[in-house]
C-alpha cells in the first residue's frame, strides 16, 4: 500500500514536472517590431522615410564618402591625404584594391539606403492624398539620388549620344523580404541608370511641392531639379541641365549668402542651401569634418597648386588655414563636426551649371547671360566681375566651377565629363572608377568586375 | 510561472507525508577513524551491502545501524568516503565493528560532478576533466579560468592580452562553429551563469567576479555523453563550477595574504633617436615622391617631432615602452570560516583583491563575500542556500585600435619629448607635467591624466535548494538559482583629452541590468537489483529566463575639467534605454546502468525549447548514450599485478549551440531618427526555419592505471561533427542586408587527448607528475560556397580550418631593386612555379597561415619534502600563427613616421643585398600591405607558474595555538620560450569581438601577459 503511495505521488509530482508550457518561451523584441507589423500603418510609412534620411545621411553616404571619394581620386598635386587609414589613402594615390574599405562601406550603406526608400514606396497604399505624393516623391528623389552616385563612381562615365551599353550597377526597385537566388542581381547598364535617375528624379519633381510642407531640409521639386540638372550635365545634355537649373533659380527660394564663408559650417540650412544633411549632437554624421579638420584627423594635406589655381584677392582663399599643430594648410569648409550640416547642393552651383548649359548650347539664353551667371558668383567672393563675353572662356567657367564647389565631391565628375585629365591619368583611366566591392563579388555571382580590378571581366 | 510554482509546492507538501516504515532487529555499531591519524572520520557511508540501508558517521566518527537477524549474522557492511579506500565487512554477529579506513591515493574514486549529479570517476562514461581547489590555488591569478591554463586537457585558454580583467578565450575540444559562439556554458552549484561579456568597449570576463578560493572543483565536461544532459548548450563543452561547502566539527578559520609585484612578459626593440633619424633620412632620399630629406624632412617632421628640442644632436631619446609600461602589483587577502554541527553546516568567505596592471592607467580589484549553508531539517529533508556577492572595479584603458591604449605610445617618434618641454633663452630647462601635445600620434599620457574609464560590476550569484529523500532510493531536489548583475560603465574625457577637446568635455555613463532566473526540478532514483545491477536515473525540467536592461546616457559641455558627472553636462547628446530576453524549457533524463561492477551503460537525453527560435523549429531533442567496460575486473586480468585498473570507454551524442542573438528568426524594422524626428528601417530579413545548431560526438576513451595507482592516465579520441551551423551567410548588399543567420554548412573537430598522472616517488620525497596534451585537428567541411571573414586576415574557407589567414604570401626582397616581393600563386590555390611580382595587387590571395594550435597542454611537477612544497606548472601551446596587424605600421621599413622595430635596419641598401626588409621608402608602400610578411608562428612553451611554499612544523605551530600555517613564494609567467616577433604570443587582440569565431590569431599594439613574483602566507586557526 505505501509502496503504491509512493508511485502515485511520484507520478503525481511528474505530471506537473513535465506540463509542457510553450507559452513561457513567448518573449518579444522590445527595441524592435516584427517586420510584418511595421507596414501596417500610415505613420509607420512616414517613419519608414524618416529612416531613410537617416541612412543617406550617414559618414559612408552624404555624411562624407560620397563626396570624399570622388575628390580623393580627382585630386593630383592639390592635396595630399596625410592620415593613417589606408582606404582613403589608397584611393588618394588611386592604388585603391578591391576591397577597399571606403568603396565597400559606401555601396553597402548605398543599398541598404536603397532597400529602405524601396520599403517606403512600398508602404504607399496606406497613405492618401498629398501625403502619398510627398512621401512617393521624397523616396524616390532618394533612390534617383543614391543611384546617380552609385553609377558615376561605380562605372564609367555616361557617353553622350551612345548606347551606354556598358556596365552600371545593380537595379534594385523593390523591398527585400525574402534572400534567394533572385537577390543575386546583375548589373544594369549605364544607360538603363541613368534612365532610372531620370524618372525617379522626374517623378519627385512633379509629386512634390516647390516648398517641403513638414520640413524645410527634406527634399522639394526645386531639389530634385537641382540634382536634375546635375545628371543632365553629366549627360552632356545641356539644354535641360539649364532648364532645370534655372528653374531652382528662378524660383527665388534661395538667395546666396553674404560671404562665401557663410555658405559653410551652418547648422541651420542657410539661404544658399538647396539641400543638405542635417546634423546634430543627437544623430547625423559629419565625417567631412573627421578628415579635413584640424580640430579632428586634419587628413588632408592642401598643397600650393591649389592655392595657386585661385586669382588674387578670391575671398574663396580665406578659408584655407594652417593647422595649429603642424602647420599644414587645411580647407575650412568643414570645420563644425558636431552640428554642422552637410551641405549637398548650393545655389552657386546652379548658377554655374546654368552659365556652363547656356555658355554651351548658345542663344536663346535660358533664364541668364552667361556672364551675369558668373558675376553673381565672383562677386561674392571679390573678384573683378567680367564686362565682356570674350574676357571668359568655357575653360574660365570651369576653373570657376572648380574652384567653387573645391572640396565639395563635384570635381571627379566635372573632369570626367569634360573628359579632362587627372595628373597624367586621362579620364577614362579605369583606376578613377571604384572597383565593385571584393564581398559583393563574392557573394553573388552575377557580378562581373570593373576593368583594373579583381573578378570576372565585363 | 508562479502557478506552477505553487503547484509544485503544494506538491512538494503532499510528498512530505510519504515516509517509509522499517523493521526493527539487531544494532551494529562502531567508531571509523582514519588508518594514517587515528583521527575519528565524520561522514563515512555505512551501508549493508546489496541493499540501500545505510547511515554515515557523526562528527566522532561513531555509526549506529540496525540489521535484521539476517544481515546481522551473513551480511556484510560496507564503509566508504570520499578520499578513502572503501572496505567491505562481514558482520559475523558482531554488535561493535570498529573501522580503520586508509586514504585512498586512486584518482579513479574521486567523485566527478555531472549536471543535475555526481559520479565516481571509476564508472565514468564520458569525458570529463577536473581540477579541485589545491591545484587551482596554486597558481596566483586574478581569474580561476586563467588557473586552469595547462591542467585540462583538450581545454585551450587564452587571454586577449595583458589588460586586467579582461576578455578570455576557452575552447573546449576546439572550435564547433562559426557564427555562434563557442564559449562553453558556465554552471555555478548547478545555475548556468552569465559569462558574456556585457561592456560596451573591448570584451571583459564575467567570471572575473568570482573569487577563486571559494571554489571547491571545476569540472569540465567535454564528450557528448557528459554534455548532453545540457542539452543545446552542451556543444562547446560545459563548466561545473562547485563552490566549497561546510562540514560539520570545529569551525574552521583559513586567512590568506599575498602581494605580488608584476612586469611586461617582455619588450619588443624599437629604434633609438639615432637609428630613426638614420632610417628616416634614407626613407625620404628613396621615397617614391623624389628625394624628401632635406628641408621638407627636417622642418616638417623632424623638428615638429622635436618640439624646439636639438634633434640634430638627439637632445630627446624617448622610449615610449617606457611610458607605457608601469610597476605593477597585486595584493590580495581573504578569510574563510567553515564548521557547523551535523544538523548544520556553513562555509563563509570574504575576499579583497587589489591589483595595478602593468599597463600605464590600468587597475583591477575586488570585493567578495560569500555565505554557503546546508541544514538537515530531518534525515530526510535537506534546503539550504549558496549566496555569493562580489563588487568589481576595472579602471580601463582604451581599446587596442585607439591612438589613446598605452601601447600605441611605441608609434611615436622617438625626437619626441613625452612632456611639453620648457626653454630658457633657448636652451632646454626640463619639462612640464603636461603631456605633449605635438607628437606624431594623440599622447597617450593626455588620456591618463584626462580620462576616468571605470567599469564597475556588482554581482549576486545566489542558489536555494530543498531535497528530500522520498523514499530510500528516490529523492527529490529543487533549485530555484539567482543570477543578478549590475555594471555601470562610468566614461569621462575632459577637455584635454581628443575625446573631450571639442566639446567641453564628454561624459557618457551606461548601466546594463542582466537577471538571469533558473529552476530545477528534479527527481533521482538509485536502484540496486540483487548484488549485479544498479541503476542510477535522473529526470526533471529546468527553466531558464534571462531579461537584460540597459540605459546609456551621454553629454557634453561641462563647466570646467573638475565637474566630472553628466549632471554638470549642459548639453545631453545622447540617452536610451533598450531590454531583451531570452528564455529556455528543457526536459532532462538519464540513467546509467552497472552490471557486476564492470560493464557500465549510461543514456541520457534532453528536449530543449527556446524562444530564440521560431515557431516551426522550436524544440530540439539531443540525446547520447555511453558505455564502459573495466577491464581489470575481469577474472581474465587479476593475475597481471601491474595493471591495477584499466577501462574502456565510448559514448555518442548529440549536443547544440544556440549561442547566437535573441531574435534572430524574425523579420525585424529597428528605430532611428534624423534631425530630431524619429525614423523606422528594416534591420533584419526573417527566416522561421532557423534551427538549433547540431554537434555529434563521438568519443573513445581509456582510463588505466599501473603498479598500484602510481601510474595513471586517460586516453581518448573524439570525433566532433557539426552540421546546420548558425551561419552568418554573406548575402549581396544589393539586397540591403550584408548577412543573414542560416543553417548553412558543417564543420568538424577530431583530436586526441592524452593525460597521465605519476607518483615518482613516495615517502619523505614525494614526486608527482602530471602531463596532459590534446591535439585537434578542425576543418571546415561545407560552407554552401560561402566565404566568411573576420578579424584582419582570417576566414572559414572550406577545406580548411577555421579562421585561416588569407592573403598575399610575401616572398622577400628583390636583391636588384629592393621592392618587395610577393608570390603570385594562382586563383585555384598555392603554385609557387607562377613566380613572384612586385605588384602586390596582382598576387593571389592564398591560405598564408592558420591560428589554430596543432597540439596545447601542460607539465606540472609537485614535490614534498618534510615541510616543504615545489610546484611548477609548464604549459604550451604549439602550431598557431599569429597575425600583427600593426605589423604594417611597426614593421614597414619606414613607409611611414611610425617608429619602426630594430630588424627594419636590416633593408635593402644596395643592388645585391639579401635580406627580408625591402628598400626604405617614405609614403612608398614597399611591402607594407597585409601579406604573410606579419604572420609569425604563435607556439610557445611557459614556465607558467613556480611556487614554492612551507608548512611551519606541528610542534610549533600547537605552541602557537595555530591549526596550519604556509608561506611561499610564486611566480607566474618566468619564462617564455617562443619565436613569436611580438611582445607576447599569447594574445587575441580587443579590437575584435572574442564572441566571433574568426576573430583569432590577431595581434594589435596588444598588451603582453603579466610576469608577476608574489609572496603569501596561509594561518589556519
Amino acid at each position: 500500500m505505501k509502496k503504491l503511495k509512493l508511485i502515485a505521488g511520484t507520478l503525481f509530482l511528474s505530471a506537473f514536472l513535465f506540463t509542457a508550457c510553450d507559452g513561457l518561451l513567448d518573449t518579444t523584441p522590445k527595441q524592435s517590431i516584427d517586420a510584418t507589423e511595421a507596414l501596417t500603418n500610415a505613420e509607420n510609412v512616414k517613419s519608414v522615410l524618416i529612416g531613410a534620411y537617416d541612412a543617406i545621411g550617414g559618414g559612408d553616404l552624404y555624411g562624407g564618402w560620397f563626396l570624399m571619394m570622388p575628390d580623393f581620386l580627382a585630386a593630383d598635386d592639390e592635396f595630399d591625404f596625410s592620415g593613417t587609414f589606408f582606404g582613403p589613402r589608397q584611393i588618394r594615390l588611386k592604388e585603391q584594391q578591391y576591397d577597399n574599405a571606403n568603396a565597400t562601406g559606401t555601396w553597402i550603406d548605398a543599398y541598404d539606403a536603397i532597400n529602405i526608400a524601396n520599403s517606403a514606396l512600398d508602404g504607399l497604399d496606406l497613405l492618401e492624398g498629398d501625403e502619398r505624393d510627398r512621401v512617393e516623391g521624397e523616396a524616390k528623389f532618394i533612390r534617383g539620388l543614391i543611384y546617380f552616385d552609385l553609377v558615376r563612381l561605380y562605372a564609367t562615365q555616361y557617353v553622350a549620344g551612345g548606347p551606354n551599353g556598358q556596365a552600371g550597377v545593380p537595379l534594385v526597385l523593390t523591398p527585400t523580404t525574402t534572400i534567394d537566388e533572385s537577390s543575386n542581381v546583375a548589373r544594369s547598364t549605364v544607360g538603363e541608370v541613368y534612365a532610372q535617375v531620370i524618372s525617379d528624379l522626374t517623378d519627385a519633381k512633379s509629386l512634390l511641392s516647390d516648398v517641403n510642407p513638414v520640413r524645410s531640409y527634406y527634399a522639394n521639386s526645386m531639389v530634385a531639379s537641382a540634382v536634375l540638372s546635375r545628371v543632365y550635365l553629366q549627360m552632356e545634355d545641356y539644354d535641360n541641365a539649364r532648364i532645370e537649373a534655372d528653374r531652382v533659380i528662378a524660383s527665388g527660394n534661395y538667395s546666396l549668402t553674404d560671404t562665401y564663408a557663410d555658405a559653410f559650417n551652418n547648422v541651420e540650412n542657410s539661404t544658399e542651401d538647396i539641400f543638405s544633411m542635417q546634423v546634430s549632437a543627437q544623430d547625423g554624421a559629419n565625417s567631412m569634418f573627421t578628415f579635413y579638420s584640424a580640430d579632428s584627423r586634419g587628413d588632408v594635406d592642401i598643397n600650393q597648386a591649389h592655392v595657386d589655381e585661385y586669382e588674387a584677392g578670391d575671398d574663396r582663399l580665406n578659408l584655407f588655414y594652417n593647422d595649429p599643430s603642424d602647420g599644414v594648410l587645411r580647407s575650412g569648409k568643414w570645420n563644425d563636426g558636431v552640428n554642422g550640416n552637410v551641405q549637398q547642393i548650393r545655389l552657386a552651383e546652379m548658377y554655374l551649371t546654368r552659365a556652363e548649359a547656356n555658355f554651351r548650347e548658345g542663344v536663346p539664353y535660358v533664364g541668364a547671360d552667361p556672364i551675369d551667371d558668373l558675376n553673381e558668383v565672383r562677386d561674392r567672393v571679390n573678384l573683378p566681375t567680367y564686362t565682356l563675353p570674350t574676357e571668359f572662356d568655357l575653360n574660365d567657367i570651369l576653373l570657376e566651377r572648380k574652384l567653387e564647389l573645391m572640396f565639395e565631391g563635384q570635381l571627379l565628375h566635372d573632369i570626367k565629363r569634360t573628359q579632362g585629365t587627372v595628373g597624367t591619368r586621362s579620364y577614362d583611366d579605369p583606376k578613377l572608377v571604384l572597383p565593385i566591392p571584393r564581398r559583393e563579388i563574392d557573394s553573388n555571382p552575377n557580378l562581373c568586375q570593373n576593368a583594373s580590378y579583381t573578378g570576372p571581366t565585363c | 510561472m508562479m502557478k506552477k510554482l505553487l503547484q509544485l509546492s503544494s506538491c512538494f507538501m503532499l510528498l512530505l507525508f510519504v515516509s517509509v516504515g522499517t523493521l526493527h532487529a539487531q544494532t551494529v555499531s562502531g567508531v571509523v577513524v582514519s588508518a594514517e591519524d587515528n583521527e575519528p572520520l565524520p561522514n563515512i557511508t555505512v551501508l549493508v551491502e546489496g541493499t540501500n540501508k545505510g547511515t554515515a558517521t557523526n562528527l566522532d566518527g561513531e555509526y549506529e545501524l540496525e540489521l535484521t537477524s539476517n544481515e546481522f549474522q551473513n551480511g556484510t557492511l560496507v564503509f566508504s568516503g570520499v578520499g578513502f579506500v572503501r572496505q567491505e565487512v562481514a558482520v559475523n554477529g558482531r554488535q561493535t565493528i570498529d573501522i580503520e579506513l586508509a586514504t585512498d591515493t586512486q584518482l579513479l574514486d574521486e567523485v566527478v560532478v555531472v549536471g543535475f549529479g555526481s559520479i565516481v570517476r571509476e564508472d565514468m562514461t564520458g569525458n570529463i576533466a577536473s581540477v579541485d581547489s589545491e591545484e587551482l590555488s596554486a597558481v596566483p591569478v586574478n581569474s580561476f579560468e586563467s588557473a586552469l591554463q595547462g591542467k585540462t586537457s583538450g581545454v585551450f585558454i587564452q587571454k586577449s592580452n595583458g589588460k586586467l580583467g579582461q576578455g578570455i578565450n576557452i575552447r573546449v575540444r576546439g572550435t564547433s562553429s562559426i557564427s555562434a559562439s563557442s564559449q562553453p556554458l558556465y554552471v555555478i552549484d548547478g545555475i548556468p551563469v552569465i559569462s558574456e561579456s556585457q561592456s560596451q568597449t573591448a570584451d571583459t570576463n564575467p567570471l572575473a567576479d568570482l573569487n577563486v578560493d571559494d571554489i571547491e572543483s571545476v569540472d569540465i565536461l567535454k564528450d557528448a555523453s557528459a554534455a548532453a544532459i545540457y542539452g543545446s548548450r552542451g556543444a562547446n563543452g560545459v563548466i561545473l563550477i562547485t563552490t566549497k561547502s561546510g562540514k560539520a566539527g570545529e569551525t574552521r578559520i583559513n586567512v590568506s595574504y599575498e602581494r605580488g609585484i608584476s612586469t611586461e612578459t617582455n619588450r619588443v626593440e624599437f629604434l633609438n633617436a639615432d637609428e630613426y633619424v638614420e632610417l628616416f633620412t634614407e626613407a625620404a632620399e628613396r621615397s617614391p615622391f623624389g628625394d624628401l630629406s632635406g628641408s621638407y624632412l627636417e622642418n616638417n617632421w623632424f623638428d615638429f617631432f622635436a618640439q624646439g628640442t636639438d634633434w640634430q644632436n638627439r637632445e630627446i631619446d624617448t622610449n615610449w615602452q617606457d611610458e607605457a609600461f608601469q610597476d605593477a602589483s597585486n595584493t590580495d587577502f581573504g578569510v574563510q570560516i567553515s564548521g557547523g554541527t551535523e544538523k548544520t553546516r556553513f562555509f563563509v568567505s570574504g575576499g579583497f583583491s587589489d591589483q595595478i596592471g602593468i599597463i600605464r592607467g590600468n587597475e583591477f580589484n575586488r570585493m567578495n563575500a560569500r555565505l554557503n549553508l546546508d541544514h538537515s531539517a530531518s534525515d530526510k529533508f535537506e534546503v539550504g542556500m549558496n549566496l555569493g556577492l562580489s563588487r568589481t572595479e576595472n579602471i580601463r584603458v582604451s581599446n587596442d585600435n585607439a591612438f589613446s591604449t598605452p601601447l600605441q605610445a611605441i608609434a611615436q617618434s622617438p625626437l619626441s619629448p613625452v612632456y611639453t618641454p620648457q626653454f630658457e633663452n633657448g636652451n632646454l630647462t626640463g619639462f612640464s607635467d603636461v603631456p605633449n601635445e605635438n607628437t606624431l600620434y594623440y599622447n597617450f599620457l593626455r588620456h591618463v591624466q584626462g580620462v576616468d574609464n571605470n567599469q564597475t560590476v556588482f554581482r549576486n550569484i545566489g542558489n536555494l535548494y530543498a531535497n528530500y529523500e522520498i523514499s530510500s532510493n528516490l529523492e527529490f531536489r529543487s533549485e530555484a538559482g539567482l543570477d543578478l548583475l549590475f555594471q555601470n560603465e562610468d566614461y569621462f574625457a575632459d577637455s584635454n583629452t581628443n575625446v573631450g577637446e571639442n566639446t567641453s568635455g564628454y561624459g557618457d555613463s551606461r548601466w546594463v541590468n542582466l537577471v538571469n532566473y533558473t529552476l530545477n526540478n528534479y527527481l533521482t532514483w538509485n536502484q540496486q537489483f540483487n548484488d549485479n545491477h544498479q541503476l542510477t536515473t535522473v529526470a526533471g525540467v529546468t527553466l531558464e529566463s534571462s531579461d537584460r536592461y540597459q540605459t546609456f546616457v551621454s553629454g557634453t559641455n561641462f563647466p570646467t575639467d573638475s565637474f566630472r558627472k553628466l549632471a554638470s553636462a549642459a548639453e545631453i547628446t545622447g540617452g536610451n534605454t533598450t531590454e531583451t530576453a531570452y528564455k529556455y524549457l528543457s526536459y532532462f533524463a538519464r540513467a546509467n546502468y552497472k552490471f557486476s561492477d564492470r560493464y557500465l551503460l549510461s543514456g541520457s537525453a534532453r528536449v530543449d525549447g527556446s524562444s530564440r527560435f521560431g515557431e516551426n523549429s522550436r524544440y530540439g531533442f539531443f540525446p547520447a548514450v555511453s558505455a564502459g567496460w573495466i577491464i581489470s575486473q575481469e577474472d581474465f586480468l587479476s593475475d597481471v599485478e601491474a595493471l591495477s585498473f584499466l577501462k574502456l570507454r565510448g559514448s555518442y551524442g548529440l549536443t547544440g549551440n544556440s549561442n547566437v542573438g535573441n531574435f534572430p528568426s524574425r523579420g525585424l524594422y529597428g528605430g532611428t531618427g534624423y534631425a530630431g524626428s524619429s525614423g523606422l528601417v528594416p534591420s533584419q530579413t526573417p527566416n522561421p526555419d532557423l534551427k538549433w545548431e547540431r554537434t555529434a560526438q563521438y568519443n573513445i576513451g581509456l582510463d588505466f592505471a599501473l603498479f598500484s595507482d602510481r601510474i595513471g592516465g586517460e586516453i581518448d579520441y573524439y570525433v566532433k561533427k557539426t552540421d546546420d551551423l548558425l551561419l552568418n551567410v554573406n548575402v549581396p548588399a544589393t539586397t540591403g542586408y550584408t548577412s543573414q543567420l542560416r543553417n548553412v554548412g558543417e564543420l568538424e573537430n577530431k583530436g586526441f587527448e592524452f593525460v597521465i598522472n605519476t607518483q615518482n616517488t613516495t615517502g619523505v620525497f614525494r614526486w608527482n607528475t602530471n602531463f596532459n596534451i590534446a591535439f585537434n585537428k578542425n576543418k571546415v567541411t561545407n560552407l554552401g560556397g560561402q566565404v566568411i571573414e573576420g578579424g584582419f586576415l582570417n576566414r572559414a574557407v572550406e577545406g580548411e580550418p577555421i579562421a585561416v589567414m588569407w592573403g598575399k604570401e610575401y616572398a622577400g626582397v628583390d636583391p636588384d631593386n629592393g621592392d618587395a616581393l610577393y608570390y603570385l600563386h594562382s586563383a585555384d590555390g598555392k603554385d609557387y612555379d607562377a613566380g613572384t611580382t612586385n605588384d602586390y595587387s596582382i598576387a593571389n590571395n592564398v591560405v598564408i597561415g592558420d591560428p589554430n594550435p596543432d597540439f596545447v597542454g601542460g607539465l606540472t611537477n609537485n614535490f614534498n619534502y618534510r615541510n616543504f612544497d615545489l610546484g611548477v606548472l609548464m604549459q604550451f601551446v604549439y602550431g598557431n600563427d599569429i597575425y600583427n596587424g600593426g605589423g604594417r605600421y611597426q614593421s614597414a621599413n619606414g613607409d611611414f613616421f611610425d617608429n619602426q622595430t630594430v630588424d627594419q635596419l636590416n633593408r635593402w641598401q644596395n643592388p645585391g643585398d639579401v635580406t627580408d626588409i625591402p628598400e626604405a621608402r617614405l609614403f612608398g608602400s614597399n611591402g607594407s600591405n597585409p601579406s604573410s610578411r606579419y604572420i609569425s608562428d604563435g607556439s610557445y612553451l611557459r614556465l607558467k607558474s613556480v611556487t614554492l611554499g612551507y608548512t611551519l612544523p606541528q610542534d610549533l605551530l600547537s605552541r602557537l595555538q595555530l591549526r596550519d600555517v604556509r608561506v611561499y613564494m610564486s611566480g607566474v609567467n618566468l619564462l617564455t620560450f617562443t619565436d613569436y616577433e611580438g611582445w607576447d604570443p599569447e594574445v587575441n587582440t580587443d579590437l575584435y569581438d572574442l564572441s566571433n569565431n574568426l576573430n583569432i590569431g590577431n595581434d594589435f599594439y596588444s598588451a603582453p601577459q603579466a610576469r608577476t613574483i608574489s609572496f603569501g602566507i596561509n594561518i589556519g586557526f
